[in-house]
């Protein structure tokens, strides 16, 4: 048992848990290549892209070389054809369901000294708090009985204050919570995890108490910039050690995995690259890619002038295309899109493919119960762009012919890792969706909506039910029956 | 290095045969994992019914798209599926 901070964080990284995956002694990121595949790309021929757009509406995923292709396309005819393609792709592998979430921080602790994180351990100014048992549970009695989450992505600094113990406790304490509502009772159903990279052992206990998603950052995949920015003799300075978690995570049996990149350390070109090759190195060793991909934008932070100083920050104009691109390269991924990016952009680019993003949003630690409502700089990560609660967001959504989802449906009865994979790939999980999202939608309007939310989600329903009729008559009406069944009370009914 | 946690090919046949004789659309295994199944192996949904499922142990239960048939059956069957699920 490690009893000191040192010899916890000299215990962390297992060299064989790297080694193992390597090929040659050699990670899969091969920086050089990256770029000449981006160089040799350039001005790509219109109607060789229109047939890669065709493979991405075939939900296969691309190549490096068709996805610098995409990255270097400049048309802005062919931009906006782009747009239209990757619209289309969501809406065959999900329809058009948006699944939200909110983030839950357990604490700012970390032993690492990323440069452009306020909560590095250099960092003095940082008020530092970890959740206690009670106030886990306080934070999600209000997220799950008074704001309506289903979801959430909890969060966990690297610290032994926040160890595999304490992650699996927290999460049977969130599991745990039910609280009586308008009519039915709030609760989460999928709690997933934002975590540092874990070894294969701990994986195993956090599969154990019911994990959704796993999910680390490489945060840049570029090999120099990746150790200028993460001091070397921090566990974070390992660059492989967290290159190679996912693959740890799906040896230990984790179902669902979920990479991204910080946009502004480093090329965007290149990140988007970066996670291209992730992927496809997933899909080869074991078969199944990343069942998210996020793209978080860097964002101001306390006492932190790197963020200042970069000169990679990316525009919106790029960050649009950058979104582009992921949906067409990994067409089965989910995009995740956060509330760090302002209301404009957001409603602008929910319209590129993206699947889930979060609402009511509170990022500082305790900050849900404590029921502040500033920004707080000292007590989070990084500040938030679009404060929308949860109930706004829906009807906003609803306004612009989305439905949103709380369907949990596939940890109700197993349909994970490489059985959805499968069935996204088809089409199939679209249509399972759509049934879905229309059965917890009902449930979020009869048990947390405003009258006016109710009201637009009400006149979405009603066209929902209708499409369904027309394009799934053998299931329309067990769904009525289901909707009968949820209106007279019952709840968590599901295909 | 698959990630599919069950390679026994006995298991997926034996599934399959129950699939044709007893017409249950998408029929396959999970296995507890806390509050919520993870994906064992099987057959994957066709129909897109609501799944049903038939509890084996603790650890494990069949689900399926259409019972209707099997149920009358469902606990000779057992035994069978078990065998074969702890033989892997
Ligand atoms: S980015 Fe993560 S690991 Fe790095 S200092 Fe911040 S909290 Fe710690």
């Amino acid at each position: 048992m490690a009893t000191t901070l040192k010899s916890w964080i000299e215990s962390r990284i297992k060299e064989d848990e790297i080694t193992k995956y390597m090929e040659n002694g050699r990670d899969f990121i091969n920086d050089e290549e990256i770029w000449e595949k981006i160089e040799k790309n350039k001005n790509p021929d219109p109607s060789w892209i229109r047939e890669i757009f065709q493979k991405s509406l075939e939900i296969e995923t691309l190549t490096p070389d068709e996805t610098a292709a995409l990255i270097n396309v400049d048309d802005p005819d062919l931009i906006e054809e782009m747009k239209e393609v990757a619209l289309k792709v969501k809406l065959k592998v999900y329809d058009n369901r948006i699944v939200t979430f909110a983030p839950l921080y357990l604490g700012n602790y970390c032993v690492n000294n990323c440069l452009y994180c306020g909560f590095r351990k250099d960092n003095h100014v940082i008020k530092r708090k970890v959740l206690t048992e009670e106030e886990i549970r306080r934070e999600t009695e209000v997220l799950a009985g008074e704001i309506g989450h289903k979801r959430l992505i909890v969060v966990y600094g690297e610290h032994p204050v926040m160890d595999v113990e304490y992650m699996a406790r927290s999460l049977e304490i969130i599991y745990d919570v039910k609280v009586p509502v308008r009519e039915g009772y709030g609760q989460i159903r999928r709690a997933n995890v934002n975590a540092p990279p874990l070894q294969i052992d701990e994986l195993k206990i956090l599969k154990e108490v019911g994990i959704g998603t796993y999910q680390v950052f490489q945060e840049t995949y570029h090999h120099d910039t990746y150790n200028k920015l993460h001091p070397q003799g921090t566990i974070k300075g390992n660059y492989q050690w967290r290159l190679y978690c996912m693959h740890r995570a799906l040896e230990a049996g984790v179902d669902d995995v979920g990479i991204g990149a910080l946009f502004g350390l480093y090329d965007w070109r290149f990140e988007v690259m970066g996670l291209l090759y992730h992927s496809i190195e997933l899909e080869k060793k074991f078969g199944i890619g990343p069942h998210t991909i996020s793209f978080p934008r860097l964002e101001p932070a306390a006492n932190t002038p790197f963020v200042q100083e970069t000169k990679y920050k990316v525009s919106n104009q790029d960050f649009e295309k950058l979104i582009l691109v992921l949906r067409l390269a990994v067409p089965y991924t989910g995009l995740i899109l956060t509330a760090r990016e302002s209301k404009e952009v957001r409603d602008r680019v929910i319209h590129y493919g993206v699947t889930q993003t979060d609402a009511s949003t509170k990022i500082g630690i305790g900050a849900y119960s404590d029921r502040y409502h500033e920004q707080e700089l000292e007590r989070q990560q990084f500040m938030i762009g679009d404060q929308r609660s949860l109930d706004e967001l829906i009807r906003d959504l609803a306004k612009m012919g989305y439905i949103t989802s709380f369907c949990t449906a596939g940890y109700r009865c197993g349909r994970t890792g490489k059985c959805i994979m499968d069935l996204l790939r088809t089409g199939k999980e679209g249509r399972l969706c759509k049934l879905n999202a229309i059965l917890t939608f009902k449930e979020w309007l009869l048990d947390f909506a405003s009258s006016e939310t109710q009201e637009i989600g009400q006149m979405l329903i009603k066209r929902e039910l209708q499409e369904v009729k027309q394009t799934m008559p053998h299931v329309y009406p067990k769904l009525m029956e289901y909707y009968r069944r949820i209106e007279n009370g019952e709840r968590d009914l599901y295909f | 290095m698959e990630k599919e946690t069950c390679t026994s090919e006995k298991l997926v046949k034996f599934l399959e045969e129950i699939k044709n004789r007893y017409d249950t659309g998408g029929i396959w295994i999970s296995e507890k994992m806390g509050r919520r199944w993870s994906f064992y192996c099987g057959i994957r949904p066709i129909l897109l019914f609501p799944p049903v499922s038939f509890s084996l142990d603790e650890r494990f239960a069949l689900f399926c798209e259409k019972p209707e048939n099997l149920k009358k059956d469902i606990e000779k069957i057992k035994p069978k599926l078990k065998e074969l699920l702890y033989e892997n």
